[in-house]
């Protein structure tokens, strides 16, 4: 695969999608005042691959300095730890109230990379995770772009309206993986022919199953394709044989019969399929935000709306054929979206790239100018990885990997600048200093970083992983944190401290202090540490106090 | 078509070795998931804790047979409560007979709580005990009237009264139910952290060992450390019966353990040092005329500051704490003196009850019922054919 124009390759003819006006005319004549470039072909871009490169280079730099939000990602760097240490569980390994949770091994590879950064290179390390599959994704996504509408402004349309829609999505987690794989194999099927294609989509289908349960959907989206082609191919000919005959079919469909075997390759073997399914329809799951329908109260749904009206007006302006595949994929993507605000990950990369796709082509007629393809010259390319080079010299994780400024997990103000303010680290690190006895209710966000930056062996009481909590517990949280009956199930649970959030843990931590049971030890502007007043329960043997080098280690 | 043939034999040989070599685990969890509970217990008839003791200085046959007179199961027949019947036939066992035709017999009781037609024919109103559901039959539990009171309560109760798991049970369908098909939904639907785990505990308790693990719904894994830490968790007030339910299912837990190992060194632990500790609180609490109060978690200060509660409350105290300590070792109980003292209250008490008083609050004076003959190492159904 490259992004040579066509006029220096003999693959011109191969896309039967095409249309005859976006044939190249005949490149400029020789000028022999010019010094003879001697870059191999595939380094010879055009120049085009600047402009992409710059927006994709910011968007890099951009996500590499922006705080590690506070989400499940410390949970996943506790399972990698856990991992490395205990290997791959079985059942919930974690959390008290979650005991002999079934925990399918969809993510286990990530939380083990995850651990892995973390531990050599720090919390910068981390973000090589989310800045990295994010500008991977464009890449792929420029590549695509690019090789079908040759206009350099328009695949930077498509990276900027993609990074838009999806701005609530880019956060650091497994999902921007699967976002990754995504594009990635749907690039593959497009445009892999040989049977090097077969065993990428294979290789990427293992490396999916082990690093987010998100593979269902490329699944599902090379089989969409298919059927897109086949039903192409039933409108020209009319004739089912001609399904069985053409190479395109075949090969889509082998695809898809790849990725459905490769993705057992995993530690759950065939359980996978149960195990991702058990997660899709956990009723603790179903609650959470982001499993509800989109709408356009979320800015989410506010860009995708804008960008789709774009779309719905280009498809009425464009000159391209339209095939069976487009409207296939769109159409069942924004159900799912519309069903499940999720599914906007998928979904926004392809409506980005049929807006750029339809959207180059609109334009070229409108102007009534044939395409143009510049000549791919290696100073384009060199000037394009430099750029790049430079977004990532600049970045925290360059500084983090030459050694040069790589904050630790116990260095409080370094954490600072490296974390989202919605951790609550000197309210975690009180909790360090002082462990409690027993199990803390924790507000639901501050689950994940307990289990990273809490004592050892700490005790949460809910992470941000609902499908591993049990129904009863997961019903009990948001029971107390209601203020529902708080104290009684409280004191059933248990519960020895209280995690609670600055502002939305404010009355029920009023409620439990002027109970007389409850006491405050700690506050600031960001959480709200209680302790029981007098102990409950039967006395057990205090923790040890950890030292401070056991913050995340 | 070579490509095409390829791929298909490498899709076939990587199905087929990854399915072989995750069978067992496979095969497993997807059959837990559909019938999570099905034919797991271990035995056809359910096990039954002894008493140890035989102590006729603490329980006279004349006082045996007077408690046990004020709780032979005389309850109208039209319009008793489940939760009546099934504390009734958890005490006198499912084979009791009496010469009085006013008290329900064995076969009754338990034909009143197994047969949905004999439950609702008995009501003006109409009641559901039971439902069947696609795995199993489950008992409809909670507050409103024709329910049991508390969930597994009735499992429970006919586990300790002895009905084998092939018996016939009739739902509201009529369908070819044992209640083996209840023992396989109550493990469908345990969840540890409900509010009661009480009598999950003691019916899975009586039914699985040797078994010590089982999955139950979602997959999730249970065993009876798990169990036994739940019951050990918290404040000891929390649970049904002033927190004494909790103590008797641990105790129960300790002698299953004993006849069939099914605690880790760390869950026995975790179930002993429960007791202990209650063993040392209710030493403290104890009144001069040796009842306990519901307030007797609080050791010694539940003396300083008696509860103003109705004497029915402490019937439920005294007479759950003298029913655990009547199956629990010597190392687990308080002072003879402070036993004695608190059989002789609650022998005195019950005496002094009218039956209208003893009917009103049937389910507490059961408990003292169960208790007293445990204290003697009698079934109540033999001590009162001995005695009658």
């Amino acid at each position: 695969m490259s992004i040579v124009p066509p006029t220096m390759t003999d693959d011109v003819t191969s896309d039967s999608m095409r249309n005859a006006d976006d044939q190249p005319a005949a490149g400029p004549k020789e000028d022999l005042s010019l010094l003879i470039d001697r870059t191999p072909p595939w380094l010879r871009w055009p120049p085009a691959a600047l402009a992409i490169s710059v927006v994709i280079g910011l968007v890099y730099w951009l996500y590499s300095v922006t705080p590690l939000s506070e989400t499940d990602l410390w949970a996943h760097v506790a399972y990698g730890k856990d991992i490395v240490a205990n290997g791959i569980p079985e059942t919930e390994p974690l959390m008290p109230l979650c005991e002999g949770m079934p925990m399918p091994a969809v993510d286990w590879l990530w939380d083990v990379s995850a651990y892995g950064l973390a531990s050599t290179l720090g919390p910068q390390g981390l973000k090589f995770l989310v800045a990295g599959p994010i500008a991977l994704t464009l890449v792929f996504l420029a590549w695509a772009a690019y090789r079908r509408n040759w206009s350099g402004t328009w695949t930077c349309i498509a990276l900027v309206a993609c990074v838009w829609m999806l701005h609530k999505q880019l956060f650091i987690r497994p999902q921007l993986v699967g976002l990754t794989l995504f594009t990635a194999v749907w690039l593959i099927a497009r445009e892999g022919r040989t049977w090097r294609a077969l065993v990428a989509v294979g290789v990427t289908f293992v490396a999916w199953s082990n690093l987010h349960g998100s593979w269902p959907v490329g699944v599902a989206l090379l089989g969409a394709m298919t059927i897109g082609r086949g039903l192409d191919l039933l409108r020209r000919t009319g004739t089912l044989r001609s399904l069985r005959h053409d190479k395109a079919v075949r090969r889509l469909f082998v695809m898809t019969e790849i990725a459905a075997v490769a993705v057992v390759i995993n530690p759950d073997g065939w359980r996978i399929y149960p195990g991702v399914w058990s997660i899709l329809s956990d009723v603790n799951v179903q609650a959470l935000v982001e499993w509800q329908p989109l709408t356009l109260l979320m800015k989410q749904g506010q860009a995708l709306a804008m960008v789709t009206a774009v779309l719905i007006l280009l498809y009425r302006v464009s000159p391209r054929r339209v095939s069976f595949t487009e409207p296939l994929l769109l159409f069942a993507l924004a159900a799912a979206t519309l069903h499940t605000s999720r599914f906007i990950v998928w979904l926004a990369p392809l409506v980005a790239y049929y807006v750029s796709l339809h959207g180059a082509a609109w334009w070229r007629a409108w102007r009534g100018k044939r395409l143009v393809v510049a000549e791919g010259r290696g100073l384009w390319a060199i000037a394009s990885l430099g750029f790049v080079w430079i977004a990532f010299a600049l970045s925290p994780q360059y500084r983090a990997l030459t050694g040069a400024e790589r904050p630790q997990f116990d260095d409080a103000e370094a954490m600072r600048r490296v974390v989202s303010s919605e951790t609550p680290l000197s309210a975690l690190a009180f909790l360090r200093e002082n462990p409690p006895n027993g199990l803390i209710y924790n507000d639901l966000a501050f689950g994940d970083s307990l289990l990273w930056f809490g004592p050892d062996g700490v005790q949460p009481f809910v992470h941000s992983h609902a499908h591993l909590t049990p129904r009863t517990v997961w019903t009990d949280y948001f029971n107390i944190a209601r203020g529902n009956a708080a104290e009684t199930r409280l004191n059933r649970y248990g519960a020895v401290a209280a995690l609670l959030h600055a502002s939305r843990g404010k009355s029920l931590a009023k409620a439990l202090i002027e109970s007389g049971d409850w006491k405050a030890v700690y506050k600031d502007g960001q959480a709200i540490v209680l302790a029981r007043a007098t102990p409950i329960g039967v006395p057990v043997e205090p923790q040890a106090k950890p030292t401070t080098d056991n913050v995340g280690a | 078509m070579r490509t095409f043939l390829a791929v298909q034999l490498i899709a076939a040989v990587i199905a087929g070795v990854t399915w072989v070599a995750t069978p067992n685990q496979a095969a497993t969890t997807l059959l837990a998931a559909v019938t999570p509970g099905k034919a797991i217990a271990s035995r056809v008839e359910p096990y039954r804790v002894q008493p140890f003791y035989n102590r006729p200085d603490l329980v006279s046959d004349e006082d045996l047979r007077a408690v046990l007179a004020k709780v032979r199961p005389v309850f109208p027949r039209r319009g008793t409560k489940s939760n009546y019947i099934e504390h009734a036939v958890r005490v006198w066992g499912h084979d009791s007979t009496f010469a009085d035709d006013a008290a329900w017999s064995g076969e009754e009781m338990v034909n009143y709580l197994t047969d949905h037609a004999k439950f609702a024919s008995a009501w003006d109103r109409p009641v559901s005990l039971m439902e069947n559901r696609p795995n199993g039959v489950s008992v409809n539990w909670g507050s409103e009237i024709g329910q049991s009171v508390h969930h597994d309560h009735w499992l429970a109760s006919l586990t300790e009264a002895g009905v084998p798991l092939e018996h016939p049970v009739f739902g509201p369908g009529r369908t070819n139910h044992t209640l083996a098909d209840v023992l396989a939904e109550a493990v469908r639907d345990f969840e540890l952290d409900e509010r009661e785990a009480e009598w999950t505990a003691m019916a899975f308790g009586l039914w699985l060992p040797p078994t010590r693990e089982w999955i139950g719904d979602r997959g999730r894994r249970f065993d009876f450390d798990m169990v036994a830490e739940r019951l050990a968790r918290g404040d000891c007030y929390s649970g049904v019966c002033a927190g004494t339910h909790r103590v008797y299912s641990l105790m129960l837990l300790v002698r299953l353990d004993d006849e069939f190992d099914i605690l880790s060194d760390a869950g026995r632990a975790t179930a002993w040092r429960y007791l202990g500790h209650t063993r040392d609180m209710i030493v403290d609490a104890q009144w001069d005329d040796g009842r306990w109060a519901t307030n007797w978690p609080a050791g010694a200060d539940a003396k300083l500051n008696k509860p103003d509660e109705p004497t029915y409350k402490q019937v439920i105290a005294t007479g759950h704490h003298l029913e655990w300590l009547s199956i629990a070792p010597v190392e687990l109980h308080p002072p003879a003196e402070s036993i004695a003292k608190a059989m002789h209250w609650i022998i005195e008490t019950t005496k002094a009850r009218t039956d209208e008083e003893v009917a009103g609050h049937y389910t507490f004076y059961s408990h003292v019922g169960a208790a007293v003959a445990n204290w003697r190492s009698e079934h109540p159904a033999d001590a009162w054919r001995r005695l009658e």
